[in-house]
């Protein structure tokens, strides 16, 4: 059995739980107030994701880079590879908020937008 | 300046005159143009949206727009409304100085690219936000090398310039910015050796230490301080201790970090130097004016919001008050500002609290913070047995608390306290 710790997010009191793990099955969760603490410890382990944040170069703009994020979160473990392929991507203006800069980022299925407008100069 | 000539701008009288376009700034004018008033936005600025337009990272819109937005997504929805309004924003607009002339009038003087104005206006919109502290009024010693950076500064670098600052860093402090700025090395490839904390606790919200430094490994170090910055030309490494409970270093406790960059999330403070000009009264503790319900200060017409009236949690906050603010100037010009204002005081546990003073005649919204963290906490106003009960409270977490018309109607003065429940 393996026991995994984590502290929850969702209120300020960020209870610490224990959540015990067999054969990659939760067999009991511990230290919780409340079960919105079970449903966190349940998403953490069983499918932990995150919005990935960052900027990419934007060719002849008003500004050197425009900052994009994923529009849905991608798997805790690709955030590496999501951010090393932004590396290479240059846009071009005009850029809007919720443009589509990548699709299928890294293979995971979910595009990267643009968060911020960029116009030609 | 192109449009219209510095004797032009000399002649006109404005509704209100906004110094920031920022969150709070750029709210404010909206909703001042919305009630029919003429306004104009001074910028320091390239660019109108303000510090939302570095922070890139979520958590911004939650209450404001019922979403959760990035900074520049939150900062162009308001840029968009600004343009559809057509109201005139003036960048690279330094304000030199505020003079009150009269309780109907007010000059700005401004330095732009154009030269010296004066703006006329009738009321004033003070929002130019906070600075940010720096490594002298932390006791941080040492060398004076390149590397230094406040998080501010790193993250303009960062996310408007593309600029990488460094590539191992220590940044010192572990409010909600330290932490962010903690992830944002990381995520660009930089090697984060720790962040640094002086409490015993992280400053930030527990959702950040998760997110930004668990999820990547970073060390943090509470109950430690850094003495020292050393280097030749650029940081070499930073001399850090553990503190005892009143944050002096101990002995002997001293230890190294190699680092060629530090970023310091000490803080921020009102920017409020322009109206400390202008003689209004400063709250102590939130290092901010003084206000009333509708975010006037102690100058009539004279209004502020966002982080130059209180350092918030969510600029939510800060357009909100900004709102507050227009409705405020408008009730102004039109001669109908109330005069009859009630206290509200910080009584068992609370820190700060604005607004500081309330007509009675409306809803209004209560911000606080508390002095220690309570669980199971009882919010109240004692005087009128208006009670809000919260699983925790922390102090860097802000206490909202919305009263009725009807609870302050005939009301002398309120107290909010913070109670344990149990």
């Amino acid at each position: 059995m393996e026991i995994k710790k984590m502290t929850c997010i969702l209120c300020p009191l960020g209870c610490r739980m224990e959540v015990s793990i067999e054969k990659n099955k939760i067999i009991r969760i511990e230290g919780n107030s409340c079960p919105r603490g079970e449903m966190y410890a349940r998403q953490e382990v069983e499918a932990p994701s995150r919005i990935v944040i960052s900027v990419v170069k934007c060719r002849d703009c008003n500004l050197p880079v425009i900052s994009v994020k994923t529009e849905k979160p991608v798997p805790k473990e690709r955030i590496r590879e999501v951010i090393d392929s932004l590396a290479e991507v240059e846009v071009e203006p005009p850029v809007n908020v919720g443009d589509i800069i990548v699709e299928d980022v890294a293979g995971t299925g979910v595009n990267v937008i643009a968060t911020r407008s960029a116009e030609r100069i | 300046m192109k449009a219209e000539s510095s004797s032009k701008m000399k002649s006109r009288t404005y509704d209100m005159a906004v110094i920031g376009g920022g969150a709070a700034g750029l709210a404010g004018a909206v909703k001042a143009a919305e009630l029919g008033m003429d306004v104009v936005v001074l910028e320091s600025g390239e660019r109108i949206g303000g510090i939302p337009m570095q922070c890139i990272h979520p958590g911004f819109g939650n209450f404001y727009y019922g979403e959760n937005l990035t900074g520049p997504e939150f900062s162009e929805r308001l840029i968009e409304k600004v343009k559809l309004t057509g109201i005139k924003c003036y960048t690279h607009a330094h304000v030199e100085g505020i003079r009150h002339v009269s309780d109907t009038e007010n000059m700005v003087s401004v330095v732009m690219p154009a030269g010296i104005t004066q703006i006329r206006a009738k009321t004033i919109l003070y929002a130019a936000g906070a600075r940010e502290r720096h490594a002298y009024e932390i006791g941080i010693t040492g060398d004076r090398v390149s590397g230094v950076y406040t998080a501010g500064e790193a993250q303009t670098l960062m996310d408007i310039y593309g600029i990488m600052p460094g590539k191992s860093v220590v940044i010192i402090g572990s409010g909600d910015i330290g932490l962010i700025m903690a992830r944002r090395f990381a995520l660009e490839g930089a090697d984060v050796k720790a962040v640094v904390e002086m409490l015993p606790y992280p400053g930030g919200l527990q959702r950040n230490v998760v997110q930004c430094l668990e999820d990547f490994g970073i060390p943090l170090l509470t109950s430690h301080m850094v003495t020292r910055i050393v280097g030749k030309k650029r940081v070499e490494r930073v001399i850090l201790a553990e503190v005892d409970e009143s944050f002096r270093a101990i002995k002997n406790s001293e230890k190294e970090i190699d680092c060629d960059t530090v970023a310091l999330a000490a803080g921020l403070v009102p920017n409020i130097g322009k109206l400390r000009e202008a003689d209004i009264d400063i709250d102590s503790s939130t290092k901010g004016p003084v206000v009333n319900e509708y975010m006037e200060t102690s100058l009539p017409g004279i209004f502020v919001a966002g982080n130059a009236l209180a350092i918030n949690d969510y600029v939510d906050y800060a357009a909100e008050q900004g709102e507050q603010a227009a409705i405020g100037a408008h009730l102004f010009i039109e001669g109908n500002m109330p005069s009859d204002w009630k206290p509200i005081r910080k009584g068992e546990n609370i820190r700060l609290v604005f607004p500081h003073h309330i007509s009675g005649g409306r809803d209004v919204k209560i911000y606080a913070r508390v002095k220690k963290p309570v669980r199971d906490a009882v919010v109240e106003f004692p005087e009128i047995d208006k009670r809000v009960r919260k699983r925790a409270v922390m102090p860097g977490e802000m206490i909202i608390v919305n009263l009725k018309k009807q609870e302050t109607a005939g009301i002398d003065e309120l107290t909010l306290r913070c109670a344990d429940g149990n």
